[in-house]
């Protein structure tokens, strides 16, 4: 009876983590759609995304550990690289735009990037250019 | 060398769950933060560029921040000065800049230089 009650919970718990991980999953996908500029855009792909893909996958985890008594490394190299790169990704995604001049929101309220990009730019046209490999 | 390492290990692995504690909490507020501001039907939000500057001094460390920086939904780092010292940040919702670095350089970075020192 008792460990009934505990299976009760536990899948109920895992269904919460699944659902919530898929409807954050979800929203990122709207949020990509209706924010205006590329850097907004950009928090609700891949910010949505890791918080999602944590808990859809540590579900899954919990899932396959307590009722197939199976711990799936897998699953946790899963969360681990999608934390690795979602990151990078992003971060890249950001500065290529900046760097290309894309232009923030008319209602963004400041940018202190705008002034130091410049002489950097310069900078690797000139004769200290070898950096510029980034 | 590897006696003293071997000798931190308790209080390093502890620092390294803590700032895992750390980021795991952060994870949570600002996706859900993020997730209400994205349903919102008028949206309220003034994102910004912002420069912050950190006290981290090795490459290691300042990527480190860099990427927990870009995990935290709400805000992502655009790009970092050439000598590491200043990440531009980019956030969703600046309404005090110096509250936000504050936040950040008190929980990420704090709880990074206990894991690095």
């Amino acid at each position: 009876m008792n460990a009934e009650t505990i299976t009760a919970a536990g899948e109920l718990l895992i269904g919460v983590l699944v659902l919530t991980g898929a409807s954050l999953s979800a929203l990122g996908a709207f949020g990509l759609v209706r924010l205006p500029d590329v850097y907004l855009r950009s928090h609700a792909a891949t910010k949505s995304a890791t918080l999602g893909v944590l808990l859809v996958l540590a579900g899954a985890f919990l899932y396959f550990w307590l009722y197939l008594e199976h711990a799936s490394a897998k699953l946790i190299l899963g969360i681990v690289f999608v934390f690795m790169t979602a990151p990078v990704a992003g971060h890249l995604n950001g500065r290529a735009a900046h760097r290309t001049g894309v232009s923030l929101w008319e209602k963004s309220v400041r940018d202190d990037l705008k002034q130091t990009v410049k002489p950097g730019r310069e900078g690797m046209n000139g004769p200290q250019g070898e950096s510029s490999g980034d | 060398m590897t006696l003293r390492v071997l000798l931190n290990f308790p209080k390093k692995g502890w620092a390294v769950v803590k700032l895992l504690a750390v980021f795991l909490k952060e994870l949570f507020l600002s996706g859900i933060t993020v997730a209400l501001q994205i349903i919102r039907p008028r949206l309220n939000v003034r994102p910004g560029i912002f420069a912050l500057e950190t006290g981290l001094k090795s490459d290691w460390e300042v990527t480190l921040l860099a990427c927990l920086i870009c995990l935290t939904p709400g805000t992502l780092t655009l790009d970092v000065s050439r000598d590491g010292r200043i990440l531009y940040i980019h956030a969703m919702n600046i309404e005090d800049v110096e509250l936000l670095s504050a936040q950040i350089k008190g929980s990420f970075e704090k709880a990074i230089m206990e894991v690095t020192r």
